[in-house]
C-alpha cells in the first residue's frame, strides 16, 4: 500500500469522505404516482382477503405480503418526494411536505392493521399526491 | 539553530506547505455512489479529488447543475469548451448516467477537480486514467 493511499485511508477514519454521485436518476426521469397507488390498492385488497378468509395460513401470508406492499408505498412515495418533487413546487402545492407525512405515516398504520378503512385512506392519500403532481405538471 | 528550532522550523515549514497545497489544490475524498461511471469507478471506491485544470477524458467531481449541494462524478468530454457553453460531462456507462446528455453543458465554476487516485478498496488501488479523446 503506498503512502498516500495509508494517509487518505487514516483521513477516512478521522472524517468519512464526501459522497461522489455517478448514478442515474434511474428511471430517468420517469416519475409517475400511479407506481405507488397499485401497491396501495394491493394492500387494501389483500385487507379485504385477509377479512373474509378463515384460513390461518393464508391470513399469515396476507400478513406477511401486506407488509411488503406497505414497504413498496412507502418506497415509491419517498421516490417522488425526494426525487420528483423541487422546492419550487411548493409553491403551487404548499402542503406538499405534510401530504407526504401523513401519506408515508398512513403506509406504516396500514402495516399495524388489517382494516380495510386504513387501506381505503392510503389510497386517498395516494390519490392527493397523484393531484399534487398533477398541478406541477398544468 | 538549536536541533530543537531547527526541528521545529522544519515542522512549521512543512505544516505550511501542506496548507498552502491544501488550499491549492483543495484535496477532496469521495466515495463513489452508483454506477454511471462503470467500469473506471465503482459503488463504494475511494477517490482522491484535486483541484487541477479541466483536460478532457479527466474524470471530475462536478456540482450537480440542478444541485448544487450534490457532487457528481463524470468523465470530461471530448474538446474544450465553447465559450459561454461550459464542459460536457459523461458517464463512462451511458446506459445507467445521467448527464450532460439530460441536463446540457456544465459552467467551469461547478467543476470541483479531477478525480486522480482510487486509495479503497486496497486490491484496486492506483492512479484513475483519462480516457484518450479525439
Amino acid at each position: 500500500m503506498t503512502l498516500l493511499t495509508r494517509l487518505l485511508t487514516l483521513a477516512d477514519r478521522v472524517a468519512a469522505p464526501a459522497l461522489g454521485h455517478a448514478h442515474c436518476d434511474l428511471p430517468c426521469g420517469v416519475y409517475d404516482p400511479a407506481q405507488a397507488r397499485i401497491e396501495a390498492q394491493s394492500v387494501k385488497a389483500i385487507m379485504e382477503k385477509f377479512q373474509a378468509s378463515d384460513d390461518h395460513d393464508f391470513k399469515a401470508r396476507a400478513i406477511l405480503i401486506k407488509e411488503q406492499r406497505a414497504e413498496l408505498v412507502k418506497h415509491h412515495l419517498w421516490v417522488l418526494w425526494t426525487d420528483y418533487f423541487k422546492p419550487e413546487h411548493l409553491a403551487k402545492v404548499p402542503d406538499l411536505n405534510d401530504l407526504f407525512w401523513r401519506a408515508t405515516k398512513k403506509a406504516g398504520e396500514a402495516k399495524k392493521t388489517n382494516d380495510p378503512a386504513v387501506g381505503q385512506q392510503l389510497l386517498d392519500l395516494c390519490d392527493e399526491v397523484a393531484a399534487a403532481f398533477a398541478a406541477t405538471k398544468s | 539553530m538549536t536541533p530543537r528550532s531547527g526541528a521545529f522550523a522544519l515542522v512549521a515549514a512543512g505544516a505550511a506547505a501542506v496548507a498552502l497545497a491544501g488550499t491549492l489544490i483543495r484535496p477532496r475524498r469521495l466515495e463513489v455512489v452508483g454506477e454511471s461511471m462503470l467500469p473506471a469507478l465503482l459503488p463504494g471506491d475511494r477517490v482522491l479529488v484535486l483541484r487541477l485544470p479541466p483536460a478532457p477524458g479527466t474524470v471530475v467531481a462536478v456540482a450537480d447543475p440542478r444541485d448544487s449541494g450534490r457532487l457528481l462524478l463524470k468523465r470530461l468530454g471530448p474538446g474544450h469548451p465553447v465559450v459561454g457553453e461550459g464542459y460536457l460531462v459523461l458517464g463512462d456507462n451511458p446506459a445507467a448516467s445521467t448527464d450532460s446528455r439530460e441536463f446540457g453543458p456544465v459552467p467551469a465554476r461547478l467543476l470541483r477537480g479531477r478525480a486522480v487516485w482510487r486509495y479503497a478498496p486496497a486490491e484496486r488501488c492506483g492512479p484513475i486514467r483519462a480516457t484518450p479523446t479525439p
